[in-house]
């Protein structure tokens, strides 16, 4: 990695990159990888992204593409290896995550777990600052009626346990 | 929510600090470079290997026999060409699938050698290998040039190691020669490389000799066909001519954004963050956002702007009629906030879709008052009426670009169209009327029990060591079925889905999904029938119409 200014961005964007992989999938190995593969990608072409503020933006994209489909080929019945500071929170919110589609999930990881400013989660998804927001509303909203569902749930089957 | 976000980074902030890799990213990249520069040599690897197999599975080198002519207008725009000239046959990229945003290299092949007397035509006007010449017989006078356009960058290409700055016409004395390469067929045809950045391209040229050492004359006859080579600006954007009063700004032709090429024109100086001094205004950012959140009620911003490219022409779209000039912009026009992204809430707007020289374009004239009044919208007309749209390529009815084609059916309507500045490929051909530009159709519930869409689109994020190589001819089965709300992998709903605003599919039809790689390239496939219960037989049909898809491996 001949190119100081990648090898910085590299040092100083990769636990980001790597967060956003984590909190869509649970999977640190997963979103190791997809870190990584975004990088390389980066690299591969860096003579286009040299110098672009959204370089960071495009690459955590880009590794929550690559994670993404990481899941996708993870078999059913291959659940993400609990990672020690999982907690249920986390869990919850990553649940509703994936059932949005996936600009949803994009622009709300970028912004609201990897702290992105819209502008930037605009600049790194292509489009319009107000299509983010959409997104990010829409996604809000598709998150808390996921949420709700879940706690519905919850006391129903727990109730349907007793009985049994 | 508030709450569990909070908690949720909380617990990320807690997670251990990943590892790094360094040389790991550093391999991969090489290898990720490696199989975009196989994708930009292929056609010379084929040449050199001399295996007959279809040219159009290559870099669709079209079929144009000598002679040449060298068109200066943009009716045939490839970017490159070189013109007829006695002794040499020239073959160019077929100009019906060259398109801004579309990875295939424009190249221009010349040879000294005939290629075929009689070429070998299929059916989409492309050429067959066995029309090429044989290295193996390739006499030591005999010359083969092949020169390349990369038309992926997505900012002005800037100099570098690989592709120095270099002025036309370029040198064969400043070519790396080689006398072993990779896929070399003939130990005697030497390689000499020429790689630079000129005309507002990085630019490729790879030239063979018969002879590990040609002499002067062939040298010479070689660099003499070299500087016939042309490279042609890419078409320009549609934008609006300078006039006293109005600051203007428009994608500069020789570039390819990362989103729309489209043209400024503002009643007020642009912002910085918009437009920075000593930017090129040719550079302009994806949207003047601050502009307009700058402006005042006596101000105006033009915006005009193609959503998407395609060289497939639509028929009658509803929102896309043929717009005549002068586009009239009376107060009957006029819509108030709120819409999508609207600066600030006191804003209105005149939004006009359609299509011009065979572009698709919106064109958005915003001002920031909700009740313009007659004198502020004159004003706006005087600009307007300043609009300039150069044409477009000249639209074909192959479904073929970006290395993808596939033969429509008698009755069908297809296209394939990449969202403006670099979008993922789309192809999209069904037995129903195209009447929505973004969706193709407005009437997907609507869909008769023997109708069928086809939708297949390119994922070019995705790794390319998941999905199954696919064999041709591509064929789906029952078993793709994909059912509402079933769990594939771990997030069904979006395998199913069918538009990119995540809408679910409509009840009582059946889809069929299939994921699949092609070399290194990543494919989803959507099939969709209007009815609950597709039989045997209506699948059997739409593997007829996917048995003429063909996809290059990148």
């Amino acid at each position: 990695m001949t190119d100081p200014a990648f090898r910085d961005l590299y040092e100083r964007e990769f636990p980001a990159v790597f967060r956003a992989a984590y909190a869509l999938s649970g999977d640190r190995e997963l979103a190791e990888d997809a870190a990584q593969e975004a990088f390389a990608r980066a690299l591969s072409r860096w003579r286009r992204l040299s110098g672009e503020s959204w370089a960071a933006g495009w690459i955590t994209t880009t590794a929550l593409n690559v994670a993404r489909r990481g899941l996708r080929r993870r078999p059913v019945t291959g659940a993400a290896r609990p990672d020690p500071v999982d907690t249920e929170a986390l869990l919850d919110l990553r649940a509703a995550i994936t059932d949005l589609p996936a600009r949803q999930q994009t622009a709300v990881i970028l912004h609201y777990l990897t702290g992105l400013p819209v502008r930037e989660v605009a600049a790194a998804m292509q489009c319009r600052e107000g299509t983010v927001k959409a997104h990010l509303s829409k996604g809000r909203a598709g998150i808390e009626r996921r949420l709700t569902a879940a706690q519905r749930q919850v006391p129903a089957e727990t109730k349907g346990d007793d009985d049994g | 929510m508030d709450d569990l976000l909070t908690r949720v980074n909380d617990e990320l902030d807690r997670i251990p600090r990943p590892r790094t890799d360094p040389a790991k990213v550093q391999r991969r990249a090489r290898t990720l470079r490696r199989r975009r520069t196989a994708g930009a040599t292929a056609a010379v690897l084929v040449v050199v290997l001399g295996v007959v197999v279809p040219l159009s599975a290559l870099r669709h080198l079209g079929g144009d026999r000598s002679p040449a002519p060298a068109s200066g207008d943009d009716d045939a725009w490839v970017g490159i060409d070189v013109p007829h000239t006695d002794g040499w046959f020239v073959y160019r990229t077929d100009p019906a699938i060259v398109n801004l945003t579309n990875p295939i290299p424009p190249s221009v092949l010349a040879s000294t050698v005939s290629m075929d007397a009689d070429p070998a035509v299929d059916a989409n006007g492309t050429l067959t290998l066995s029309s090429l010449p044989d290295m193996r017989s390739l006499p030591d006078d005999g010359i083969v040039m092949l020169a390349s356009l990369d038309l992926s960058t997505e900012v002005p290409p800037e100099p570098d190691a690989t592709f120095p700055a270099a002025t036309l016409p370029l040198q064969l004395a400043d070519a790396d020669v080689a006398l072993d390469y990779e896929g070399q067929q003939d130990p005697s045809v030497p390689e000499y490389l020429l790689r630079a950045t000129a005309g507002g391209y990085a630019m490729e040229v790879r030239t063979y000799f018969g002879t590990p050492q040609p002499d002067g004359d062939v040298l010479a006859r070689a660099q003499a066909e070299l500087d016939r080579l042309i490279v042609r600006p890419r078409p320009g954007a549609a934008g609006f001519d300078p006039s006293p009063g109005w600051h203007v700004a428009r994608s500069d032709p020789r570039r390819q954004l990362p989103w729309s090429t489209q043209g400024w024109a503002s009643s007020t100086p642009f912002a910085e963050t918009d437009l920075p001094e000593g930017l090129d205004p040719g550079f302009p950012s994806d949207w003047p956002q601050a502009t307009g959140e700058e402006q005042g009620p006596d101000d105006v911003l033009i915006v005009v702007r193609e959503p998407l490219e395609t060289r497939n022409p639509f028929p009658d779209l509803p929102d896309f009629q043929p717009i005549v000039f002068p586009i009239d912009l009376s107060v009957e026009r006029v819509v108030r906030a709120p819409w999508e992204g609207q600066p600030s809430d006191d804003v209105s707007q005149i939004i006009v879709g359609g299509t011009v020289n065979d572009r698709y374009l919106i064109l958005q004239v915003l001002f920031h008052t909700g009740t313009p009044d007659d004198e502020l919208i004159a004003r706006a007309q005087e600009e307007v009426d300043r609009l300039v749209v150069p044409p477009g390529p000249p639209p074909t009815p192959l479904l073929d670009g970006s290395g993808v084609r596939m033969d429509l059916p008698d009755g069908w309507q297809g296209r394939i169209f990449q969202y403006a500045g670099g979008g993922e490929l789309t192809l999209h051909a069904s037995t129903l009327p195209v009447d929505d530009l973004f969706h193709g159709h407005t009437g997907w519930e609507g869909m008769g029990v023997d109708d069928v869409v086809i939708v297949l689109g390119e994922d070019v994020n995705a790794t390319t060591d998941g999905f199954p190589q696919v064999d041709f001819p591509l064929v789906v089965t029952a078993a793709d079925e994909c059912v509402r709300g079933a769990t594939v992998g771990e997030s069904g709903l979006e395998d199913c889905e069918i538009l990119d605003d995540g809408s679910e599919p409509p009840d009582g039809h059946t889809r069929l999904v299939h994921r699949f790689d092609v070399g290194a390239r990543s494919f989803m496939l959507w099939v969709e029938l209007g009815t609950p219960e597709a039989s045997p037989a209506q699948i059997a049909s739409v593997n007829d119409v996917l048995a003429t898809l063909v996809i290059d491996a990148e």
